[in-house]
């Protein structure tokens, strides 16, 4: 129980790290979307003159703001399920099948992550149409979603697990919002 | 076998896995057990392309665009504007609550920003002319699903790009069935109104009265003619006109109402970026599903098995709503047409039904049952809003769940109430 502790500890601080590290560049990722966009409305019907590259840019300032707040719309349970069964089953099953539904949720995460690397790795051998960048930068946001929801998930497993096996234990500090609608 | 996708996928629903998990875990499930294991990615690569679109980037700039009206506090120039024409009828505010919320539309596509806007401000107000609490939550979460039926709407985006039809015509053909919600709510309205001896809210007002709350709301009530005016007119893309939106909202909220501090932008920015995220990877996970649909044949099976019920598309159309209510009582809007859009489209666009005409369908159907009990999104804010219990509320909001359940069949056996504009602007 110790380590388990230990274990939920050290995942929550991280994962709030990365979630604070995400929300920091993201707002700025938002703005920097609209500002594009806007530019290139400007440029299109004021200045009659259409710029190539805004549409892609913003393309790319969203993949990454997904990315950089996925894993904290996870951990804060903001991901749609049909709960009614898990409500209505004896806290045991429940804690079981929430526990079974996390488990195939880790395997759906790490290939996600796994493919998302070999993606990234692919995006070298092309670039963007409208400036000159490797596609596997923005190909990167997704190994990076993914990698972030693979953490708060196992994060979630391990709070599951010691909810089973402890169930009068109360919550770290910085895990008790981790997965709140889960 | 592969088609045994939709069975398993059912039943993690079911169990309780979050939608994105389900869409991507029971396809994958399959494909490694057919030892199609090649075609994973092909999955990823299609979640990737269905999150790298233009066009769903009107998603997170419409999220702000509310989030900004929202808090900018355009929600009081509405209301007051709303209360200047009708708040002398009997259930005066009431009918403002449905007004509010049919003029908030224009500028929100979400029904739960049109509850917590409307409701925070008009459940207390409701409560202190005299009316319940339970009927005032009522009636805010009954009138807030107007939200995404009147353009802007979120759902209807994500209907429009995972089902490849035009934003502008779904846009259009929303209007008609979005403002006869909000009419057949004010009319069972003013029938309670006299069975109950509602309240009035205020003695009735000049006109000149009425000009200086229509001079109040001016800006904010330029926002739906810049958006729909845009689109339709064919100015702007939607998502550009979405970006103009957030511009507007901004120059609004910043300098002129000056609501807003610029110190608060990284955390309206950020909740928009949260709530937009999980759409795009929902909708992401939608468009890989889609690929096992197809990859499967099971549109052209489910084909076979509703034609064998009937061929008759009326008959099916029928069928068809109550099942989306059903569903749409379980899970959200948007989940619910990403999930079902890509099965049952092309079958009812097969038996000759307009591809408009069956997203609108689809979208308010599945629009209602968010005020549906047990799972209605719309009645948990609502419920949060108020204190009120959800139990309560859904009890109230019967009377007008009917109103709505009556729309729903118009329009299904009208097509003319929701494609005589997109017709009229040349969009269907």
């Amino acid at each position: 129980m110790l380590y388990l502790n230990l274990a939920i500890r050290i995942l929550s601080k991280f994962n709030l790290a990365c979630a604070a590290l995400g929300r920091s560049i993201a707002w700025v990722l938002v703005a920097a979307m609209v500002a594009t966009i806007l530019l290139q409305v400007f440029c299109r019907y004021v200045l009659n003159d259409a710029l190539p590259w805004p549409e892609e840019v913003a393309r790319a300032f969203m993949i990454w703001m997904m990315a950089l707040v996925a894993g904290e719309a996870y951990r804060q349970g903001s991901f749609v399920a049909i709960d009614l069964l898990q409500h209505s089953l004896p806290k045991i099953m429940s804690g079981l099948l929430k526990l079974l539904l996390l488990m195939i949720a880790t395997l759906v995460l790490y290939q996600l992550f796994t493919l998302g690397l070999e993606f990234f790795q692919r995006g070298f051998r092309t670039r963007a149409a409208s400036f000159h960048l490797s596609r596997a930068w923005i190909y990167l946001a997704m190994p990076v979603c993914f990698g972030t929801m693979f953490l708060v998930n196992i994060e979630l497993v391990l709070i599951e697990l010691k909810t089973l096996l402890c169930p009068g234990a109360s919550p770290d500090t910085d895990s008790q919002n981790a997965g709140e609608k889960i | 076998m592969l088609i045994l996708f939709l069975p398993l996928f059912l039943v993690f629903l079911l169990l309780g896995m979050p939608v994105f998990f389900a869409m991507l875990s029971a396809p994958g499930f399959m494909l490694v057990a057919e030892g199609m294991d090649r075609d994973l990615p092909l999955l990823f690569r299609n979640i990737y392309n269905g999150i790298d679109s233009f066009p769903l980037m009107a998603i997170p700039f419409f999220m702000l665009a509310g989030e900004l009206m929202n808090r900018g506090g355009i929600t009081l120039s509405l209301v007051n504007f709303s209360q200047s024409f009708i708040g002398h009828v009997r259930g005066g505010l009431a009918h403002v609550n449905v007004m509010s919320s049919m003029l908030f539309a224009g500028m929100s596509g979400s029904a739960v920003a049109d509850t917590s806007a409307i409701g925070s401000m008009m459940i207390p107000a409701m409560e202190k002319n005299g009316y319940s609490r339970k009927f005032s939550a009522a009636i805010t979460a009954a009138s807030s699903v107007i939200g995404p039926i009147i353009p802007p709407s979120g759902i209807m985006i994500i209907y429009a790009y995972t089902m490849e039809v035009s934003v502008a015509a779904l846009f259009a053909a929303g209007v008609v069935p979005g403002l006869l919600v909000g009419l057949g709510l004010m009319a069972m309205i003013s029938i309670m109104a006299k069975r109950y001896d509602f309240p009035v809210a205020a003695p009735k007002q000049t006109w000149k009265q009425r000009a200086k709350a229509g001079k109040s709301a001016a800006l904010p009530l330029f926002t739906p003619i810049i958006i729909l005016g845009g689109i339709l007119w064919g100015i702007f893309t939607p998502t550009e006109a979405s970006a103009v939106a957030v511009g507007y909202a901004l120059v609004i909220s910043l300098f002129v109402l000056k609501t807003i501090k610029v110190n608060e932008l990284p955390e309206i920015f950020n909740r928009a970026a949260k709530g937009s995220a999980v759409v795009l990877l929902l909708v992401g996970s939608a468009i890989a599903f889609k690929t096992v649909v197809s990859l499967s044949h099971s549109a052209e099976q489910l084909a076979e098995f509703v034609l064998g019920i009937s061929d008759n598309p009326l008959i099916l159309l029928f069928l068809i709503n109550i099942l989306l209510f059903i569903i749409g009582m379980f899970l959200d809007a948007g989940p619910a047409i990403i999930i079902l859009g890509p099965i049952l489209a092309p079958v009812f666009i097969n038996i000759g039904v307009d591809p408009v005409h069956f997203a609108i369908i689809m979208s308010v159907n599945l629009t209602v049952g968010l005020a549906t009990p047990p799972m209605g999104l719309v009645l948990f804010v609502a419920s949060s809003v108020s204190g009120v219990k959800v139990e309560s509320i859904a009890k109230a909001i019967l009377p007008f769940l009917c109103v709505e359940i009556a729309v729903i069949f118009l329009i299904t056996f009208f097509p003319a109430i929701s494609m005589t504009v997109p017709r009229w602007l040349g969009l269907a």
